[in-house]
């Protein structure tokens, strides 16, 4: 297993703890990475707005840089796994798109032929490497803890183009989860929108949303919510201050993780090492229960 | 893929009487709708013009199938909106509705259409091939093809991505505990970027000045 590694803007801008933790991860469970020198944004939701041309051309420049090295594309956001998805079946239907493309590509000697694949870190995980192997390489199990999945909407919407899990019913987060020995629970909010794209124009509405959901997690009794979205991530591990004040509501908190961190505790990686120090969630209790003490930050 | 060109003849956007020059038109307009003429000029002949004629092109051919027989109300696309419980005025069916009867520049110059946080759920629900939520990423484009009204926060993206091709500066992070962390200091290897920068502007403006419809 190896693929082309495509952070996307927000994780190789801030979201650190997510980039360490994949890095760290992934090759111990066989998986190799492989950076794509030369790649840019995807386009996807911010500048597909200005030249929905240009979008797809941004997308398109990264697949074709992947395909330059035979790899598949591994986007660590959901969005521009979306962006990529949404892309390349455009290109494919419509050869003057394609045309177009490779004519701007072609100024920097790329061209996208529509050979390589794109695959999700859910599919890579649960797919790929297996929740099976997963259970059978952990060295610490994540027993009595009970984290929420959050798919995020773009892995499993929309359902007219292949995503990476259903579209009603998505599972492979849980299972997981699960794999680590932790419970889950199929909630009534766990597809509910975590509102992060409207936090560009409107911020108070994505807290909002936001707050909500972390609100019913409480109810759930569960001890932490798990993504492998940046975007989401982001809304709900750093933005709780913001969510408190405005819901009046000092109750929330909520550890949040990325589910390569969870996996890099169970195969007994430092915390510091898989960027936890970084989480501004409250995970210091959960690192407490698996770990038994949490190591400083260095 | 379809190019457009400025018109020959000048047609009146109200009442599509046709005016052999700017002037003529100008005096229409302004006997007949009176609207003031300055603006409705550069709105429609001046600066803007040959966007503005691309808008309408794209308008009618991106939105033209939505008659009234194509939405039939059936409310599923708001039911489900997180957007529609929490900001008020928005709702994903009355945009279809004022895009029906023709309010699209009231649409275009209000703010509303970028209240929509790109969960899909409305175009999983509507039973159409065109969902609120794709008419709303059509109404954006034009909006900000106009300039009617860009959010800042979509202006700095896009100024970042010309510059760097990403849509912003790698962060310094301050822990909840007060430490700060670049890239650098975890150990992170160097950012993927456009090697050729100069290059890869000069794409993307190209690729965005250009009148195509997709």
């Amino acid at each position: 297993m190896k693929y082309a590694l495509f952070p996307g803007c927000t994780v190789q801008t801030e979201q650190y703890g997510y980039e360490l933790s994949v890095r760290e991860v992934l090759p111990r469970l066989g998986v190799e990475l492989v950076d794509l020198d030369g790649a840019s944004c995807c386009g996807f939701p911010t500048f597909s707005t200005t030249s929905p041309i240009g979008w797809k051309y941004l997308s398109a420049r990264s697949l074709a840089l992947a395909e330059r090295l035979g790899l598949d594309i591994l986007p660590l956001c959901n969005s521009c796994h979306l962006s990529f998805c949404m892309v390349q079946r455009d290109c494919k239907n419509d050869g003057e798109l394609r045309n177009l493309i490779n004519q701007t590509l072609s100024i920097e000697g790329l061209e996208y032929r529509g050979e390589s694949g794109i695959v999700h870190i859910l599919e890579v995980l649960h797919d790929h490497v297996g929740a099976d192997k997963i259970g059978e390489t952990i060295v610490k199990s994540l027993k009595n803890l009970k984290f929420a999945a959050h798919p995020g909407c773009h892995a499993f919407r929309p359902s007219d183009l292949e995503r990476t899990d259903d579209n009603e019913d998505p599972k492979k987060l849980d299972e997981l989860i699960s794999a680590l020995g932790a419970e889950t629970l199929d909630y009534p909010e766990k597809k509910d929108c975590c509102g992060s794209h409207i936090s560009i124009s409107e911020e108070m509405a994505s807290l909002t949303i936001a707050g909500s959901k972390l609100k019913a997690l409480s109810k759930h009794r569960f001890n932490g919510l798990v993504t492998t979205c940046p975007h989401c991530f982001k809304l709900f591990d750093s933005k709780q201050g913001e969510i408190r004040s405005l819901m009046g509501d000092k109750t929330i908190s909520v550890p949040v993780f990325y589910y390569t961190q969870l996996l890099g505790l169970a195969l007994g990686i430092r915390p510091e090492k898989l960027g936890l120090h970084l989480n501004f969630s409250p995970v210091e209790k959960i690192l407490t229960s698996v770990i038994g003490d949490v190591h400083g930050e260095n | 893929m379809t190019h457009v060109s400025s018109p020959n003849v000048l047609k009146c956007p109200y009442c599509d009487e046709l005016f052999p020059s700017h002037k003529a038109l100008r005096i229409h307009v302004g006997t007949i709708h009176r609207e003031k003429t300055d603006n409705f000029m550069d709105e429609y002949y001046g600066g803007r013009s040959i966007e503005v004629e691309f808008v309408t092109f794209m308008l009618q051919r991106s939105i033209a199938n939505l008659t009234a027989e194509f939405c039939d109300q059936c409310n599923r696309c708001t039911v489900g909106c997180p957007i529609s419980q929490v900001v008020e005025g928005f709702t994903p069916r009355q945009i279809v509705t004022d895009v029906q009867s023709g309010k699209i520049r009231e649409l275009l110059k209000s703010d509303i259409i970028w209240k929509c946080t790109s969960c899909l759920l409305c175009k999983e629900q509507c039973p159409d091939e065109t969902s609120p939520y794709d008419i709303i990423m059509i109404l954006r484009n034009l909006s900000a093809r106009i300039g009617y009204h860009f959010p800042k926060g979509y202006k700095d993206s896009d100024k970042n991505l010309y510059r760097s091709g990403l849509i912003q500066e790698p962060k310094m992070i301050q822990t909840k505990t007060g430490n700060q962390f670049d890239r650098e200091s975890l150990s992170l290897p160097e950012l993927n970027l456009p090697s050729d920068a100069r290059n890869f502007t000069k794409a993307l403006n190209e690729l965005s000045r250009m009148r195509v419809i997709y």
